[in-house]
């Protein structure tokens, strides 16, 4: 059996004793395998916040399924299994830190795993190293930057060595340092083998991703890669998800018939790219 | 109204051992009715600029001035001139607290000491200024709105005591892209119609070099560059000097600059600067 | 920087001694034992001698006397105020001065210096103990001496698991409330002016948003414990070890030493 997480027809309805159910998602079905990169967009409101909460069982789907690794996240008994597997990163810097120190708090998921003393410490040490922030080992939170705290997250998340690690919103409350600082060690761990959630609102973030799922009112819009969206432009005027700077530059610049090649993810590879083909006319 | 900074420098902390000079001799002025942009790095002393203006904190010397007044002055009853300052901190809708919108709104306008009738005409001028219908959202509890809706409350609030100069600090943080664009559209808006004069602080150069007639960039808390926007984003390499970028258009152009094409810098609209690359393009061919 | 830069958490002061390298546990004990014995201490040369204890060890520890003294800051009033009460109402022994119906014996003013020094010494020892040990070894120290009484339905690692995220969220929430303050008072709050009444008013304003904070933090901070499988106390191991050492039993020794030389003094002497 491949390791992957399958998402069957999952609907998701917040209990409302009052009103008629209201549906922030339905019938979605998706597959993330190991190693993808996968984003989930969309505006506020569109239920991505709530799609990621179902790949680690912190919420349940009303109907339909969600299997890790061929795990039912319904089954209480692999919770523990299926949250080490799957590890969170969150939108709030802060709310997610618990240790008074960084390593303390990195150690925090192991602790609750019950791991041994010695190997916690070799794994907190591994983690840092592995995401630059050893140097921060004794600080406490509140001196670090938004873009340092993220990182530590990551790294607790990292030291309980998950196949998954889905990220919600990770740097819409950070300035571009530390998204920049963030996004880069994202790609890192990717580059590592581990497959990559991405929920974000930024199109600039979702053109890293390999495949991209558009989130509108709950339902899926799209789901393709991120050179297959920057066509389609009906649907991302619906989403309003306007296209950063660059891919739309390079877009008219096709259009003004400048041979550049389809799918641009940085605003670097246009200038190489350009600078490349004046040099070969 | 016009804003003046005299000499401006402010030490956090003095005489103990986390001294820090947040603002060093900076002196600026703010004509009525300008649009400027105010960008740095974190630290460079933004914020504490910003709080110096409208009279949150006292600077350790120099002045500000509101139309000539001085606002330092011990004598001068600070609390009602800094109000016409008004200052909207990043994610302001975390200081919602009333049970209503209008109530939440009406603080300013009744720690003003002004009428009940006036304080209820400011609210729903305020609710209509930030687009939000009175009718709709006059009566709602705030913690039940949206995060957009939320944070035009929190502007309403400080609109509502009708200041002549309004600085907003990161207004667009945490938005998604249409909320980013509908909380511009509204500023941008403000500015024209009731001629206030804007202050915005924000990090990111595409959102400023859209909105902002003058640029003034802090670093390490003095004035590192300042004048107009075309001319402030027009050097990747002074900038880089203050810990900034260019905004995403000037950034590619001047790339291109440097691998030898003869461009302009700062060019912000995206067919502008599409028309002049092409043009260069195929200049190059024939 | 901002508020949390400049209030400092309770008053531990980072250190090398000897004293501050000891296991929380064996200073936790100590000072509750020096407690206890205190309150067997009823000459004034039992408690000269341990004040004389007390000095000794705060100059062991190279913290400035100043800091021990400042400790008693927070409660000169309460120490005035016993004085006071025992001197002007006490019935024993002789009257020295009258004035109207204010009445001052000799015994007891003298009950008035001894119930005053002994408040004094027992504020000097808890502040002796959090001069040279930090909040979290406290709260790290507690959990592990009182977690036997897990078996009493009583969740130790619960409650010290509250105590720590509450020291992790001081400085942010002070940092929280100084914007808070700040962005009401640019509303025109009266929290800088005006008087009481219209302050607490203005308090309002800064009460709710931060309730409303901290709920929120509350439960985010929940969702990403369990995220990364917090269950309570069951089953959780430390990445830290706290081992006690052979400089924790002599200073265990020489503390019950010091207690019981004390006690000693006290029935030998005489005043």
């Amino acid at each position: 059996m491949t390791p992957k997480i399958v998402l069957e027809g999952v609907s998701y309805c917040y209990p409302d004793p009052s009103a008629s159910p209201v549906y922030a998602l339905s019938s979605l079905t998706l597959e993330v395998k190991a190693g993808d990169f996968l984003c989930i967009l969309g505006p506020n409101g569109s239920g991505k916040s709530t799609l990621g909460r179902l790949f680690n069982a912190l919420l349940l789907p009303t109907e339909g399924s969600v299997q890790v690794d061929g795990m039912d996240t319904r089954n209480t008994a692999l919770l523990w299994t299926i949250r080490t597997r799957v590890g969170m990163v969150f939108q709030n810097p802060d709310n997610q830190i618990v240790g008074t120190i960084v390593e303390e708090d990195i150690a925090f998921g192991l602790e609750n795993l019950g791991i041994p003393p010695i190997e916690i410490r070799a794994r907190v040490d591994w983690a840092m190293d592995k995401v630059g922030i050893s140097s921060y080992a004794k600080h406490p939170p509140n001196l670090l930057s938004g873009g340092q705290k993220q990182r530590v997250a990551i790294a607790g998340v990292l030291a309980m060595k998950p196949s998954y690690i889905v990220l919600d919103e990770p740097t819409s409350l950070l300035d571009p340092n530390g998204r920049e600082e963030v996004l880069r060690t994202i790609q890192e761990l990717h580059g590592e083998g581990i497959a990559v959630v991405l929920i974000t609102h930024r199109m600039e973030e979702a053109m890293l991703a390999s495949r991209l799922l558009v989130l509108e009112k709950g339902e899926a819009a799209f789901l393709g890669d991120p050179a297959q969206l920057v066509e389609e432009d009906e649907l991302r005027r619906h989403a309003h998800l306007d296209l950063p700077p660059a891919i739309r530059l390079a877009q008219l610049l096709r259009e003004g018939g400048i041979p550049l090649p389809s799918f641009l993810s940085r605003p670097e590879e246009l200038t190489r790219t350009l600078c490349a083909l004046k040099r070969n006319t | 109204m016009r804003i003046e900074a005299e000499h401006l420098t402010y030490i956090y902390g003095p005489g103990l051992p986390w001294e820090k000079r947040a603002l060093d001799d900076v002196s600026l002025q703010f004509e009525e009715g300008e649009f400027v942009g105010l960008v740095g790095e974190t630290g460079s002393g933004k914020s504490t600029l910003v709080q110096l203006l409208n009279g949150l904190l006292r600077p350790t010397s120099g002045r500000v001035l509101l139309d000539g007044v001085d606002l330092t002055d011990k004598k001068a009853p600070i609390w009602k001139a800094r109000l016409q300052v008004g200052l909207v901190f990043q994610f302001p809708e975390s200081q919602l607290f009333a049970e209503t919108v209008a109530e939440d709104i009406a603080f300013g306008p009744r720690n003003l000491g002004l009428s009940r009738q006036e304080v209820a005409k400011r609210v729903e001028e305020s609710l209509l200024k930030v687009g939000l219908e009175p009718a709709r959202f006059r009566q709602r509890s705030p913690f039940t709105l949206s995060g957009g809706e939320k944070r035009l409350v929190a502007i309403a609030g400080i609109l509502a005591m009708e200041p002549r100069v309004l600085i907003v600090d990161e207004v667009t943080a945490g938005l998604d892209p249409r909320g980013k664009r509908d909380i511009l559209t509204r500023i941008k808006l403000l500015h024209r119609n009731e001629r206030v004069t804007v202050i915005m602080v924000s990090h990111d150069m595409d959102e400023i070099a859209s909105l902002v007639e003058r640029v003034v960039v802090l670093k390490g808390g003095r004035i590192c560059r300042q004048g107009l926007t075309r001319e402030v984003f027009s050097d990747e390499e002074s900038l880089a000097g203050c810990g900034i970028q260019l905004p995403t258009i000037p950034h590619i152009l001047s790339s291109l600059v440097k691998a030898g094409w003869s461009l302009p810098v700062s060019i912000f609209d995206v067919r502008e600067a599409a028309r002049l690359i092409a043009q260069e393009y195929h200049d190059g061919i024939i | 920087m901002a508020l949390s830069d400049v209030v400092t958490l309770g008053q531990y002061i980072p250190g090398d001694s000897l004293l501050h390298r000891l296991d929380p546990r064996t200073k936790f004990l100590a000072a509750t034992a020096l407690t206890i014995l205190l309150f067997f201490v009823t000459k004034v040369t039992g408690y000269l001698f341990f004040l004389a204890i007390l000095l000794a060890v705060v100059t062991a520890s190279g913290i400035p006397l100043r800091f021990l003294l400042r400790g008693l800051r927070p409660i000169l009033f309460l120490i005035l105020f016993t004085f006071i009460v025992q001197a002007l109402f006490s019935q024993e022994g002789n009257i020295i001065l009258q004035w109207g119906f204010l009445v001052i014996r000799d015994e007891g003013l003298w009950k008035a210096f001894f119930m005053s020094f002994r408040l004094t010494l027992l504020v000097l020892v808890t502040t002796l103990l959090t001069l040279v040990t930090s909040p979290i070894d406290l709260t790290d120290g507690l959990d592990r001496l009182f977690s036997f009484l897990h078996v009493f339905r009583i969740p130790v690692h619960e409650i010290a698991m509250m105590m720590t995220i509450a020291l992790r969220f001081i400085p942010t929430l002070l940092d929280e409330t100084d914007t808070i303050v700040k962005a009401q008072i640019s509303r025109g709050a009266p929290l800088d002016r005006g008087n009481i009444f219209r302050r607490l008013r203005g308090f309002v304003a800064v009460l709710i948003p931060l309730f409303v904070s901290a709920f929120r933090r509350a439960d985010e901070l929940a969702q990403a414990m369990e995220a990364r499988c917090y269950r309570g106390g069951e089953g959780r191991t430390r990445m830290r070890s706290m081992v006690l050492h052979w400089t924790d039993l002599w200073a265990a020794l020489g503390a019950l030493a010091l207690g019981l030389a004390a006690l000693a003094f006290n029935w030998l002497a005489v005043p």
